[in-house]
């Protein structure tokens, strides 16, 4: 099984997550070494999904671990939430899109960041996050929706 | 993915500003990694992976011959009776036709025991710590004889319009409605009574089924008159009522296995 395809998007999604660049790559690791150790799956030729689940198991509990901690950067203090951007530096365009992404709540920001940076299948993102492919469907067009409206909202 | 999506990839990317992994390839060449890789895939212990087409290819070498008989046979004899000097003989097309919608209920009922063979034989326990759960073998041999019976009865439906002269709606009804209404009850009596007996019920089903045809095909040539009206919704009805039973059967399956993993 070629495992290796799937390093840079989970190494992407830790980084998200984490906004640690050694911490993700740790974190992207630490669940390529799980996956192999993990006696439950068995290979039909998508490990995709159970890669993704095993690295926000990991994020999350890094994430308890460390976020009282001063020498690392600090996150916030619920590990289920999926930071938003920060808007230092952004370009004035880009600006409005990662205030508009502020705007969403934490699961519908991880929703669409898996979709349209990692691009994963909706069916995907549907077992990771324990949801119905309908309901991610409709999470991502309600996202979408808001998204626009803010961004159209801004350029006035 | 569409213009608008791209765009939108685009900005995320540029307001994440992930950098690009350092370590994947020194990860990749580890003794760490290439140790557990090892162990997980090339070690005497490791479960060899397979794929979907193998499981399935596996499965199909479990349900017995005579299944695949049964329904092989199903379609030669079709085949013969419709020879033209068997027709020529004097069968009339009613009388065969009632004569073989009363047999295929059995074809529903053989592929349903083979669904329900580990209940039957109290294997169900036993299955649930093999290496398939007993949910995904049920749903392979399921799949595979309902696939053969499907292809049977498809293939045989333009023939007997074109052997018998029956219209397509009035010939899909005979073949495919005790077909459909078989599975339909002998997936709720499986679902109500787990056991050794539950064959039985379902066999008695079938019969009353196969029964119900030939008693319907012997009350006179309004009933075809009638059925060449209500046999495609009927057989839409009855498909999606047999869909129903069988969502409820394979999540029964379901719980059952977690019922039986939370008391070990």
């Amino acid at each position: 099984m070629d495992l290796e395809q799937y390093y840079d998007d989970i190494y992407r999604y830790c980084y998200l997550r984490l906004n640690d660049r050694h911490a993700a790559e740790d974190m992207a690791q630490e669940t390529f070494l799980r996956f192999l150790e993990a006696s439950e799956y068995r290979d039909m030729g998508k490990p995709l999904a159970f890669l993704y689940t095993i690295a926000r198991n990991l994020c999350i509990d890094y994430m308890r671990r460390y976020s009282n901690r001063p020498d690392r950067v600090s996150y916030a203090e619920d590990p289920e939430i999926f930071p938003a951007p920060s808007c230092e530096g952004a370009l004035t365009d880009s600006l409005a899109l990662a205030q508009a992404l502020r705007q969403l709540d934490d699961a519908d920001r991880e929703i669409v960041c898996l979709r349209y940076i990692n691009e994963v299948p909706v069916s995907d993102i549907g077992k990771i996050m324990n949801l119905s492919r309908f309901a991610v469907r409709r999470r991502l067009n309600r996202s979408l929706k808001l998204l626009s409206g803010y961004i159209k909202k801004e350029d006035f | 993915m569409k213009k608008n999506d791209l765009h939108l990839q685009e900005e995320l990317l540029r307001i994440y500003r992930i950098p690009p992994s350092r370590e994947k390839t020194a990860f990749f060449r580890s003794r760490r990694w290439r140790s557990a890789y090892e162990k997980a895939f090339l070690s005497p212990e490791a479960a060899p992976g397979i794929s979907f087409p193998e499981f399935l290819r596996i499965q199909a070498g479990y349900i017995r011959l005579r299944n695949w008989f049964f329904s092989l046979g199903l379609f030669l004899a079709v085949l013969l009776f419709s020879a033209e000097n068997i027709r020529a003989a004097g069968i009339d097309s009613r009388q065969f036709l009632g004569a073989l919608s009363a047999c295929i209920p059995y074809l529903a009922l053989t592929t349903i025991a083979e669904g329900s063979r580990s209940a039957r034989f109290g294997m169900d326990e036993l299955e649930m710590h093999t290496r398939f759960s007993i949910h995904s073998v049920i749903c392979a041999r399921l799949f595979l004889a309902g696939a053969l019976n499907l292809i049977v009865l498809t293939a045989l439906i333009p023939f007997l319009c074109t052997a018998w002269g029956t219209g397509p709606a009035v010939t899909s009804g005979i073949l495919l409605a005790p077909y459909l209404l078989t599975c339909t009850l002998d997936l709720m009596i499986l679902r109500r009574s787990r056991n050794r007996n539950s064959i039985t019920l379902c066999a008695a089903a079938g019969t009353g089924v196969s029964a119900g045809c030939l008693v319907l095909s012997a009350a006179g040539p309004a009933v075809y008159g009638v059925l060449s009206h209500a046999a495609l919704p009927a057989v839409f009805l009855l498909g999606a009522a047999a869909a129903l039973e069988l969502r409820k059967y394979l999540r029964q399956s379901e719980e059952s296995i977690w019922n039986y993993t939370s008391t070990v």
